[in-house]
């Protein structure tokens, strides 16, 4: 199959999809070789005249269940654990107490792994479908004692600001939450403000992925799938700062260079943030619409107690079993629709590799995002795409 | 389509969206009626019951609407000049040309269903579950 590289624009313009795809993806640091978990069904009811026509259509996104990831977890731990041989021999009358201890090691190692998979995998899709805008975050404004919570309500609020300043965390950038205001409060300037403090944690975050992907080249470790929370805060935070910088004002707060050595912990971090807010109101002199963006409900609590506006964001609980990409933006007026490229290319930043099947069209495609060739090179936002 | 949120004790509304494009007719349920009242939390459940099919060829109902899509602007810019540029061997000027793009692409063929569905989704998502909230829908 030969493989080409491609920007979203280009992905979009390029590449029309129809019918039913399966979704599934494949990650060099967890999974064997060409062993693929399922994350979705993907349904266009449109022709190939329509897709033609339209390269934007709608479709329903059906999210894998809790049961199937934990089904695929146990085939896949089956495979890497040989827990199977393992069981028989303690089952044999005349297995020793050694041999029962370790089966039952073995399935308790295996139950926490496919908790943490489970978990792991409905987080991370949950947050692409946030990002993608197929589903609507939940936002929280929190100033002076009082919490606002419906949207239209902290919409319209926040609307009054002749211009808003958003400091973020990197909660908030992993959560598109930039993009999303950009686009609902498209009538008011944002200033975008990102404290050092979180760009350092995108350097540790790069780095840790680095050292998993290189020491994990000669085996596979199911307990790796912990690289796909940690995948977000390198790849799809790149891709929001990207985005934002393209077309709106973003400033990197920066500080003293002794005081960048002087922290560890998230929550030394967070404190961190709030001072750095509270500094940049009082030397700018900005005494409203300055709102600290997190998704950390504590961080955002603490910083109204300290009398800093926050806003919390967060991802709804209740997925639905079938999402459509066709949703009403009540504070505009207008339908928003989201292209299927869009979800597919979030998806690939998460999870590695995604492959699209449609049985029907006998066609498949392979996205790669982090795989070895553009593993370091996550600013950049290119993906490649093999078709077969 | 007009869809308001009121307060059925106190008699108030709470909220009123409203939705070009998308008549109660098309929606075999609702032919002959002039306005709808369903409790707020029936409201997915009556929604999803609705026949928006075409009683002579018996497909669903669809239109062309206006959408705004869900990508970044600069993304969305480079999205319909290629696409623009991919139509240049037609005739017309480039202006020309990428506006005419953009308003095609722009207006996909939606179902009255997936639109309506849309509204109630943002709406559940607007308002906490209240016994005394209820729904009321007319062309307004």
């Amino acid at each position: 199959m030969d493989s080409k590289s491609v920007k979203l624009d280009e992905f979009i313009t390029e590449y029309r999809f129809w019918g039913e795809w399966e979704v599934s993806y494949t990650d060099g640091t967890h999974l064997p070789e060409d062993e693929y978990v399922k994350l979705g069904k993907i349904i266009i009811d449109a022709s190939k005249e329509t897709a033609q026509n339209y390269p934007i259509l709608p479709f329903l996104f059906l999210p894998t269940t809790d049961q199937e990831v934990e089904c695929r977890f146990s085939e896949l731990i089956e495979l890497l654990f040989e827990l199977s041989k393992e069981q028989e021999k303690a089952n044999q009358p005349d297995a020793t107490k050694k041999q029962k201890e370790r089966v039952n090691a073995l399935n308790r190692q295996a139950d926490t792994l496919k908790k943490q998979a489970k978990k792991v995998i409905g987080d991370q899709l949950a947050d692409s479908m946030v990002r993608t805008g197929l589903l609507r975050p939940e936002f929280w404004l929190m100033e002076e004692q009082i919490i606002k919570m419906e949207f239209l309500e902290v919409m319209r609020k926040l609307s009054k600001h002749v211009y808003l300043t958003f400091v973020v965390d990197t909660s908030a950038l992993r959560r598109a939450t930039i993009s999303f205001l950009h686009k609902t409060l498209s009538e008011v300037p944002i200033w975008t403000v990102v404290p050092v403090f979180v760009m350092t944690e995108i350097q540790r975050q790069a780095h840790e992925l680095k050292k998993i992907w290189f020491s994990n080249k000669s085996k596979t470790d199911l307990k790796n799938c912990k690289v796909l929370g940690m995948r977000p805060q390198v790849s799809v935070i790149s891709r929001e700062l990207n985005h934002i910088r393209q077309w709106r004002p973003l400033e990197m707060l920066t500080t003293l260079p002794e005081h960048l050595g002087q922290f560890n912990g998230i929550s030394k971090i967070d404190r961190l943030i709030i001072e750095s807010m509270k500094n940049l109101k009082r030397e700018r002199g900005l005494h409203q619409g300055v709102y600290l963006i997190t998704g950390d409900k504590d961080m955002a609590s603490l910083a109204t107690l300290e009398n800093q506006g926050s806003l919390h964001i967060g991802v709804p609980d209740h997925i639905p079993s079938k999402i459509s990409s066709v949703n009403y933006d009540s504070h505009n007026e207008k339908l928003v629709l989201t292209p299927v490229h869009y979800l597919l290319w979030d998806l690939a930043q998460v999870f590695s590799t995604i492959r699209l099947k449609n049985k029907e069209l006998c066609r498949t495609y392979e996205l790669a995002y982090y795989s070895e060739a553009s593993g370091g090179f996550f600013a950049n936002d290119v993906m490649e795409i093999q078709e077969g | 389509m007009k869809i308001e949120v009121i307060n059925s004790e106190k008699q108030e509304i709470i909220e009123t969206y409203s939705v070009s494009n998308l008549p109660m007719f098309e929606f075999q349920e609702w032919q002959v009626l002039n306005e709808v009242v369903i409790d707020l939390d029936q409201l997915s459940v009556a929604i999803a019951k609705l026949d928006s099919k075409d009683p002579e060829t018996n497909e669903p109902i669809s239109n062309l609407q206006e959408v705004d899509f869900y990508l970044p602007d600069p993304i969305k810019n480079r999205v319909l000049s290629q696409l623009a540029k991919s139509q240049m061997d037609t005739e017309g000027s480039e202006d020309q040309i990428h506006n005419e793009v953009a308003e095609r692409v722009s207006m996909p063929k939606l179902k009255s269903n997936t639109i309506l569905s849309a509204v109630a989704t943002e709406i559940l998502q607007n308002h906490q579950p209240h016994s005394d909230y209820k729904v009321r829908i007319s062309d307004g």
